[in-house]
This record gives C-alpha cells, structure tokens and sequence, in this order.
C-alpha cells in the first residue's frame, strides 16, 4: 500500500510564522533549509499569517501551481484556524485527511530555542504523511427502494412518509396485522405484499438482496435500505391481576379499545400500572378512552395509577382535561384486590390519600385492564435470517445510547416504533420523520462516501473468517477473484457503506492483513516509536476527549507524568502488538481507554480490548514483568478527572515497580 | 465547488447534530452559537455509569463536539447573533453579528436548534434558591460532578443527605407550564444512582409528583433504584426550603401518602428545573415569522411533521420544538437535516 | 485444517537460550486460520523473546518473516537470506512445516514454537474441534458422517462402551458421546441398519515406516 501512496504524493509544506510569534523560538530558514536538505516533497515555503485571506487565496493558487496532494502546515493549532486551511485544500480537490497539522507553539513551549524540534517534528509527519493510504471520495451507485416490514400502523407510516421520496415496499412480515394499509392506500411510489416472508437478507446498504415468500412463491428483489416496523403484541397477563380472567365485564385495554361497549349511564374502570411499565402507551390510550367516555354519557369512569405519565406532546393537557370533565384518578400503592361476578366488577384497595378511610370498593360495570406490550413471535426468526441483534426484553436494537432512537447493528437495517421498545404515538412521528431521513439518503440512487474502509493485502489474507465473525456490523464478505494474489484466490472486503470503521477487524487479524486507513499499524507504530514514560491509547469516543478535559484541569499534566495519548477509533483497534511494542520500547506504562460497558459505539470494542489487555497481562507475566503495567480504563468523553485520575495512579504504580525490566536497549 | 449552504442558529446538541448530517451529505454549514463555545448545555452533564453505562447519552454531546471542529464545511461562529433575516429567492439572506464584527451570507436554508433555558424562579423564593449556596439546580450539579469528577470533590465531605425535588416549574398551571419537562425523573435517578455509588451512606431522596419512568427496562431500573440502592421516594412536592440550622437545609413538605406535613434536614439539594423556552424565542419567531406554542417552544407545521414549520425552508431541530431527551433531540436534528435537504435539492 | 497452539513461553526461552539472533518463522497456512502462529503471534513472540531476555540482561536480536505455508519448499525458499544471519530458527508453523523447514535448512537448528494438536474444524472465533485423526482408512460412510475414531474418546469402531451417560462421554461430562452422536444422526437419516455392520479392526502397523502419498497419475517428469 505504501509503495503505491509514496510515489504519487505531492507534499506541500509550510511553516506559518503566527505574525512573527514562532520565530522568537524557532529558525525558520534552517528548519527550511536542513527539510530541503533531506526530505521528499513537492514545495515548502515559510508564511508569515497562512490564516489571513491573502495567503490562503496564495495557498489555494500554489496547489494548483505545484499540483500539490497532501498538505502539511506547521503553525498553531487552533481548530477553528486549520478548518479555514482544510476548506482551502477540499475545494482544491485535497481531502481532509492529507492535511497535516504540526503544532509549533506546543512544541517549543518552555523551550528556548525549538528549532531542532520542530525538524524533528515536520520530518516525523512527513514519515506519516507517506505511509497514509489514498483516500478517495468514492461516488457509489445505490437502490433507492426501501423494503419495510409491517403493516400495522407503525408500519403503514412509515412506509407512506418514506414513498413521498422513495419507492418502497410494504410487506406483512408474516403477521396478521393489517391495519395500516388504510394509512397507504391510493400512495404512489408503494407496493403493498401481504402474506409475504423475509427468507433471506444478502449484500450490503445500498443493495441489499432480499429474497421473499408472498403467498408462498418466492422472489428475489434488491432493496437500498429495510426498516423494520412490526410493532409489538399487547398481551394480557392474568398474574399481574391476581388471577382475573377476560371475559363478561373484564376487558383487556385492546378489546376494549377495539369495540367499545355501548356507554351511556355505564360505570367504567381502568387500571393501569400493573403491566405495560416501560411505556406510555397505556396511559395514553386510557387518558384518550376515558374522555370519550365520559364526554359520551357514562356515568362514572375511575383510572387506578401508581404514576400518570404525561412525557410526551399533549399529555399533559388531556390529564388535566381529563379530570376537569370528572374522571376519577385513583391513585394505588398495595395491590389490587378484584372480584367480578357475571355483570359488574369490583376494585378493593387501600386509599392511600385517607388514611383514616382506610379500604375502598369501586364497583363499575366495566373494568378494563391494560396489557402487556412483547414483541412478535417472528422478531427472533427475523434477527437470525438478518444477523441483527436483540435487547432487553427480546425486543430489536441493542441497549446502548448510540444506537437510539432508530439504529440497529448494521448500515442501512433501521427500526421504527415499537418493535424496538414500545412507544408512544408522538415519539413514533419523529422516529419516521428520522428513519426517512436515513434512507433519503440513497433516494438519488448515488451517494458519495470517503473510501475510508479498512483494506486487505490478499497476499496475507488467509480467508480465515476471524475479521468476518468478529465485525459488529456485518460489514464483511469473502469475494473471490483471480486477480488476488493468494494461494485461495479470495480475500475478505469491508464494504464502504456498512463499514463503520471501528477497525476492529484489524486487530483481530492474524495475518496482519487488514489496515485501517489513517490508523494502520505502521502508523500507530510510528507513532509510538520512542514512547515517554506512559502511553495512553485512548478511544476516541470517550478517552481521547477525556485526555482533552484533563489538560484543561492542569495543562502541564502531559509533561508532568511525561505521557503519550495515542487516538485511537476505538478500543477494539488496539492491537496486542501495540500493547507489547509499547513496553518493549521502554514505556514503563500502558493504559487503554475505552468507553464504560455497554456504551462501545461498535457493540463490543470495548470488550475486545479487555481480552486484549487479559491476554498481554499473561504475556507479560509469563516473562517476568509486572502484569499491572498494563491497565484497561472504563472512561466517558466527560471524564477528565478519572482519566487525570488514572494517568496519576499508573504513574504511581510504575514508579514503585521501578524500571521496566523488558525494555530492550538498542 | 459550488456547495449549498445553510444556517444552522444553536449550537448545541440539535444544532450540532444537524450541522455534522448536513456536512456528511456536502452541505455548507454556518453554526451560529450565542455562548463562547459551541456544545450547549449537554456538554456540561456529567457521565453517569457506575459498573456499567446508564444510557445517559451526555457523552454523545462531546463526540459531536470534536466531529464538528473537525468537519470543514461547518463554520463555527460562536459570541454570535443572527441580526437580520430576509427572503432571497428560496433561501434567505442573513447577517450575524460577532461582537463589532458582522457578516452577510445567503443560505438555502435556516434551522433552528436554540435548545432551552432551565426555569427561571425568578421571584420566587421558597426554595431559597440562590439564596443559599447548597440549594441547586440539576444542571449546576451535573456541571459541578463533570468539572471536579465526583460529588464530594464538588460540595466537600460533609454532605450526606441529598434531596432532589422534581417539577420546579413543570407541570405546574399556576405559572401556565402545563407540560412535563419528560428528562428530569430519569436524570434525577440516574444522578441518585451514581451519588449512591459514591456515597453508599448517604440518605437520598427524590422528592416527585409522578415518577416518569419510560424506555427499555427502566421501570426495572427504578425498582432497583428504590430496592438496591436505597433511595427514598416521597410522593409530594416540598413548600418551603430554608437555611437551618446552621449551614443545613430544612425542606418542609406533605407526604400524600401519609398526609402530614413534615420537615426534614438536608446538606444538599437540587431542583430538577423545567426545561422551558430558551431567551430570545419570542424575538426569533418573530424575525423568522414563527409561531410559537401554548408555552412558547417553536411550533410545526403539524403534529405529523415536528421538523417542519409554517415558513418555507424554515426548520426546527430539539428541544426548541419541546421537550426531548439527548438520544430524542439527535433523532430529531437528523430528521431536520434530512428535510433540509430535500428542501435545499428539490 | 491443522490446528496448533503456542508453546509456553519458557520452553522456547530454553531453547533459544544460547543463541543472541534468531529468526521467528510464521506461516499464513492453518497456523494462521487457527491463530497460532501467523504474522500477529510471531510478532507477539518476538516481542515477548526481546523483552525477556532484557530482563535477563542477555539482550537477543530476533527476526521475523512469514510466508505462505512452511509445508512447500518453494515458500521456504524464501527464508533463506534471513535464515543466512541468524543461529537458529523458532517456527510457528505445525509439526509438518517445522520439519520441512529444519530439512531444508540442515545447518541451522530449528525450534518448535508450537505444539501442535489435531486435524480440526474453526467452531467459532477462538474455538476449535477435532474432527479427524487422519487414519488413512475412512468409514464415514458406514456411521452417518461422524467419525467413532476421532469422536469416541476409547476410538471404538463398533457401537458405545457403554459408559456413556444422558448422551456424554463417561471420560468428561462435557464431551458428547461419539456413538451417540453416530446412532441420532443414522435414525435421523433412517439408516440404523448400518449399525449392524461390523467394521474390521484398523492395520495401525506402520511396516512402511510415515504415510507418503504419491499420485502417479499426477507426478511430473522433470
């Protein structure tokens, strides 16, 4: 990869003066004049302000004039400073990541003279600056149409939201709900299968090939995207009633809802509270219920709660309607007692408001339970045929922030409502104003995506299926081809669109055979070549910005405990290699920083780093060398105390340990 | 390159989001934000895992941070104002005002993500509430564990008994909130739950009208809070809160389900304020020709469709439109981008 | 496949222990795929040699170089300038390629870096399973496709021992009969009458010496 990247690079390189503030401390000519000497770029010249308007319109002419591809500007290191410079270059054809920032002040502060520094420092980034592999902006063909599974009234929005941009098709998923086919009917864009099965989920976001059974004959189509949008089951569960049976003047909250009993002159009571905890739903729906009730002519409609829940749009309002039109808010903390003869039910239970009155019976002609809302029987069937996984409860998604409010593990597979949790009404709205948002992006049937994927040398892949089975979001396949040059002919290949890049494939591999592009080995190696007394890799999710926190708490504190931060995607890219050369290169320390469990943006990164971390710790032991100079930290991106915390307790560590017995002197 | 380009007023989590989706798909931004730095008020939250992640979702906030200072196409201008707004063809041209320094740019599109402003108690002063220094709000806690890392390093060793007294200005109809605020019972809990972590001797309260508990296991996940980690539930809102004795607080208040009147001394309390319309709303509906809802969020076009709004190639993203939780808001924000730019392509 | 784990680490520090340059010989063939002895692990194992014997104040150069598989002469071929500066050779490929690698190189000594186990299959990322012990005279036809050699813990060619328990081995609870295994696949299949044939007792005698394979049909006549 290198060979290639190294002779089509064109650097150019310049040193901004900041307005005369850098040449207190440093030589310019010398440094310009000992990286002519020696190294291998295209153009360098000294600046005095590169951020003013007239040297960035100079800039912007010199990468033409020079046909410059790779930047490296060495000056302050003010992001909002160096964005101006990146705009420059991307207009100018350059992508972000071929411009490089050499941090000057940095450097030479405290220093006298930082001349030497800084030669040092721009020789070093021009050896990285070599090593990147070309990043291209990669224009992909993709299919606009979306499949969504589920004809219930979660699925008939979505699929009517979607179609306005999109073609799409609706299928049943082989469920008997049908109710939100009204909600489609006459929208263009929109075909409608019912009795129709996923048998099977190939290829990646943007094609996706989906093999269906409709009324059992079979069909190949290829779909850009799927949201899954089932819903959920309410089911009555009697044990949360002590055993009360449906029937006569029991009804579950859905019968009722379904075929409302003739209600004038009737007595009503729901119940809420003792299923359906995790939702509003049921609260919704009763609050609604009730009012028509009672606007209707019943005679008296009670509502036993422990909490009301009003967190979403309107509930709040329909709660206090609700009691200003006489509804009766019973509020429980033991449990119910209920007893039902052929034509009335009745409630028992101790108000808590009264002491003094002490047990209550409510009898009404109607009582009206609610239910527990559980995911269709096919939602497993469906994760396994589309590799997805499942959270709490059995339900899609993984229960994990970054994956809310509609992301499943994989590119281009969303959720929608509540077959991923259930939801309220409201919230379903945003969730398929969000999820056609996501797939509107393939509507144009192109996307443009930096080709940022990791790659794979096929001379070392040995298609052992380790990066496959241990990618998080399905992003790998084998593809064969002659032109590989290995012994199988194959190799494996992330895909650029269902890649997100947590480049954990690459530590896995034991080949060898996989670089993540701007975090290769090579690079991370380089980096860490003469590492200080700690070198933290830090994830750059959580540690990463926490080691940011932590320099604001004490600037100094970098130097002070004389530490290396290496960014890193996430933990799960840490290879053990990097662990081992790290302390074989004289660091007396190593940590890892990843984010808290259950947090990893890539499902399992975290968790890889552990083994990782468990694995060198034997390594290390079986030599001899203290196994706890090795440290895997929970941190989040707001942590800077505990990772300042951390660095500290390692710093203390290793110093009773004293010098690393395994550093190898060369 | 000819690149579209649109101005994204807030910069914090909706603004942030939006702007990071619409650079992603090759769309210009220009991210106003009034404060010194961009983030809004999430970046101050404190991270609130013990053994494992509370799905608190503040974390997030920091992530986009650093995406958008990295990002090219997003132009950054914080101390900034939007001081004229005026049709232009589809789009609009605006001026913002940094400080004496004011520039023009002409957009295809406005969204605006101004975020909220916790309630203001203003007058109010049962609460003593800036009167006495240990009387809180949820986010001067959350910013307070961030910055000094833990509970004790902020407030010093002495305290031991926490309150947290939920719907101080929600929920409310005699100051016309009638809404729930929707995050603060799930980041009280969470915050009772680390402070736990810390404190395993402490006696913590969450004084509540009706506990908000929604989402995947968190019903569970308040059993717990109750049965594991000891924290006491008192269903009723406290009165009075005053400084005695000494530097203690006492909180006075009914326990609705033992209806007497009791008080009780604390070290620490917080109030979990409502999130209500940031300054400067009103002003901004009127510049941009908004309207504004019973309690003075943006309001959308219609209840089907919460990013868009009345005036064309005008849109909402967060809590500006309402109450949302961090993971609703970055739901929200990515909607809005995605009209946008249809709006901006079509 | 061939599968094969790392020796522990003080055995090769002994065996490595006089010399001051060594080569670390991996191969991207089963050793690879069953994550013994591929370009990560000789990198694990070169830094782990470095580090120890500077620990020992006894410091050692250690090369690494892997090739496509040590089991063909023409890859081994490609040691041989490194092997040219170097004392002696650990290989982390299988038993095989080991000792193809110490024939071709007679005058270096050459080290095992790994034991290697059995002839298994890849269950799962970081697990694996015997499957066969290359008898060189297969019956798989005769017991529903699962092999009482490999699979039976006594390696019984006639039906169970009579050990077993609710479906497992009376050697370890945790390893599923064999027989068993080979009487639900034949019912599955309907095939139980196979059960009645007697498999003749396997010639183990090597007269011949190790097993060559030589197929005249394919050789070529240089």
């Amino acid at each position: 990869m290198g060979e290639n990247g190294k002779r089509n690079t064109r650097v150019g390189i310049y040193l901004c003066d900041c307005d005369g503030k850098l040449s207190k401390k440093i030589d310019f000519s010398k440094v310009k004049t000992v990286i002519q000497s020696k190294a291998d770029f295209e153009y360098i010249r000294v600046a005095k302000r590169l951020c003013g308007p007239s040297e960035l319109q100079e800039l912007s002419e010199e990468i033409d004039k020079y046909s410059l591809n790779r930047l490296l500007i060495a000056g302050c290191s003010d992001p909002m400073i160096n964005r101006r410079i990146v705009e420059v270059a991307e207009n100018k054809g350059i992508v972000r990541y071929f411009v490089d920032f050499v941090d000057l002040f940095a450097l030479s502060e405290g220093k006298k003279d930082a001349t030497e520094d800084a030669i040092a420092s721009v020789n070093e980034t021009l050896d990285l600056i070599g090593m990147k592999a070309d990043v291209k902006i990669e224009e992909l063909d993709v299919v606009p149409d979306v499949l969504v599974i589920g004809c219930g009234i979660e699925g008939g929005v979505a699929a009517r939201a979607i179609s306005k941009k999109q073609p799409v098709v609706l299928i049943d998923g082989g469920l008997e709900v049908t109710d939100g086919l009204d909600l489609v009917k006459g929208a263009k864009n929109l075909t409608v299968k019912t009795n129709a099965k996923v048998l099977r989920v190939s290829g990646f976001p943007g094609e996706f090939l989906v093999r269906i059974s409709e009324n059992g004959k079979v069909i190949d189509q290829k779909f850009g995207a799927i949201v899954i949008a089932l819903g959920a089951q309410p089911v009555y569960d009697k044990s949360k009633y002590g055993g009360v049976e449906l029937g006569g003047p029991v009804l579950s909250l859905s019968q009722f809802v379904k075929s409302r009993p003739e209600c004038a002159g009737k007595r009503f009571t729901f119940v809420l509270d003792k299923a359906d905890q995790d939702s509003l739903i049921s609260h919704a729906t009763v609050l609604r219920e009730a009012v028509a009730l009672k606007e209707q002519g019943a005679a008296d409609v009670n509502v036993f709660y422990i909490d009301m829940k009003v967190t979403a749009d309107h509930l709040e309002q329909m709660y206090e309607k609700a009691r200003s039109v006489g509804i009766n808010f019973l509020k429980y903390v033991d449990d119910l007692e209920i007893r039902t003869t052929s034509t009335s039910a009745t409630v028992r239970y101790r108000e808590p408001f009264l002491p003094d009155v002490g047990i209550v019976e409510v009898t009404s002609d109607y009582l009206v339970l609610a239910e527990d809302f559980v995911p269709f029987s096919v939602t497993q069937e469906l994760a396994e045929i589309m590799e997805l996984r499942l959270g709490p409860g059995g339900f899609f998604q993984e229960d994990n922030v970054h994956f809310l409010p509609i992301k499943s593990n994989r590119e281009g597979i969303f959720f929608v409502g509540s077959c991923h949790g259930p939801i309220h009404g409201t919230e379903l709205t945003r969730e398929v104003e969000a999820v056609a948002a996501e797939v509107g992006r393939f509507a144009s049937g192109k996307v443009r995506v930096p080709a940022l994927q990791p790659r794979v040398e096929a001379e070392k892949c040995a298609v052992c299926l380790t990066c496959y089975r241990s990618c998080p979001h399905k992003a790998i396949e084998i593809v064969h081809d002659e032109s590989l040059n290995n012994m199988y002919h194959s190799a494996a290949r992330m895909h650029p669109l269902a890649c997100r890049r947590c480049g954990t494939c690459a530590a896995e591999c034991p080949g060898k055979a996989i670089q993540l592009p701007l975090y290769t080995d090579q690079e991370i190696l380089t980096k860490t070549k003469k590492p200080p007394t700690l070198v933290a890799f830090a994830c750059e999710n959580s540690g990463a910005l926490a080691a940011e926190l932590a320099q604001k708490l004490d600037s100094q504190f970098q130097e002070k405990f004389k530490l290396q931060v290496v960014r890193v995607p996430c933990a799960g890219k840490v290879d053990v290699i990097y662990l081992l050369k790290a302390l074989e290169r004289g660091a007396e320390g190593v940590l890892v920083f990843g984010c808290h469990q259950e947090n990893c943006k890539y499902i399992w990164g975290n968790k890889r780093a552990i083994k990782r971390k468990e694995q060198v710790r034997k390594l290390l032991e079986d030599i001899g060398i203290e196994r706890d100079r090795l440290e895997f930290v929970h941190i989040a991106a707001n942590q800077g105390n505990q990772f300042y915390d951390a660095v500290k307790a390692m710093a203390e560590k290793v110093r009773q340990f004293g010098t690393n017995p395994g550093k190898v002197v060369r | 390159m000819n690149r579209k380009k649109v101005l994204v007023i807030g910069g914090g989590t909706a603004g942030m989001t939006c702007a990071l989706d619409l650079a992603e798909r090759g769309v210009e931004v220009v991210l106003v934000e009034r404060e010194k730095e961009i983030g809004g008020r999430a970046a101050d939250y404190c991270c609130k895992a013990t053994d494992e992640c509370n799905r608190c979702a503040a974390c997030l906030v920091l992530q986009q941070r650093d995406k958008v200072l990295q990002e090219p196409l997003i132009r950054v201008l914080t101390s900034a104002e939007v001081k004229n707004v005026a049709r232009n063809g589809k789009g609009y041209k605006v001026s913002v005002a940094q400080g004496e320094d004011k520039s023009e740019y002409d957009v295809q599109a406005i969204v605006v993500a101004t975020g909220f402003d916790p309630y203001d108690l203003g007058k109010r002063s049962e609460f003593s509430y800036g009167v006495e220094k240990n009387v809180i709000s949820g986010l001067e806690l959350e910013r307070a564990i961030k910055e000094k890392g833990s509970l004790t390093a902020a407030f010093g060793s002495g305290i031991q008994k926490i309150g947290f007294i939920q719907c101080v200005g929600s929920r409310d109809l005699s100051i016309g909130n009638g809404y729930c605020s929707r995050v603060c019972c799930m980041y009280a809990a969470k915050l009772a739950k680390i402070i736990r972590s810390e404190l395993p001797d402490a006696d913590i309260c969450i004084f509540y009208m009706d506990f908000q508990s929604f989402g995947k296991g968190f019903s569970t996940f308040k059993k717990e809070l109750g049965e594991l980690d000891k924290i006491r539930f008192i269903r009723g809102i406290p009165s009075k809160i005053y400084g005695f004795p000494y530097d203690r607080l006492t909180v006075r208040y009914t326990d609705s389900l033992e209806g007497r009147q009791k008080e009780e001394k604390f070290d620490l309390i917080v109030l979990s304020l409502a999130i209500t319309p940031s300054r400067g709303s009103r002003e901004l509906a009127a510049q941009l020709g908004l309207q504004l809802d019973d309690y003075g969020f943006f309001a959308p076009r219609s209840d089907e469709e919460t990013v868009v709004t009345n005036q064309p190639g005008v849109f909402l993203a967060g809590v500006c439109e309402g109450p949302k939780d961090i993971p609703q808001t970055i739901g929200h924000a990515r909607a809005a981008a995605g009209e946008v730019f249809n709006y901006i392509s079509g | 496949m061939i599968v094969a784990e790392r020796k522990p680490i003080e055995k090769i520090l002994e065996m490595v222990a006089p010399y001051k340059k060594i080569l670390v010989a991996g191969c991207y063939g089963c050793v690879t795929v069953c994550l013994a002895g591929g370009e990560k692990e000789v990198g694990i194992l070169a830094s782990q040699i470095r580090m120890a014997r500077s620990k020992e104040d006894n410091p050692i150069e250690v090369l690494e170089q892997t090739v496509e598989r040590q089991c063909d002469a023409e890859y081994l071929e490609k040691f041989r300038d490194n092997i040219a500066q170097v004392e002696a050779v650990v290989s982390l490929a299988c038993g095989i390629g080991i000792q193809y690698l110490a024939e071709k190189y007679p005058k270096t000594p050459v080290f095992p870096g790994v034991n290697t186990l059995f002839l298994g299959a890849n269950i799962d990322v970081g697990k694996w399973e015997e499957r066969c012990m290359a008898c060189g005279d297969c019956v798989l036809d005769k017991t529903g496709g699962i092999c009482p050699i490999a699979r039976c813990s006594k390696h019984l060619l006639n039906g169970p021992c009579g050990g077993s328990q609710y479906g497992k081995c009376e050697v370890s609870k945790d390893v599923p009969c064999g027989w068993q295994l080979i009487y639900d696949r034949l019912k599955e299949l309907g095939q139980l009458d196979k059960l009645k044939e007697i498999i003749p007792p396997k010639n183990w005698l090597r007269a011949k010496g190790p097993r060559t394979l030589v197929r005249e049909d394919l050789t070529l006549e240089r």
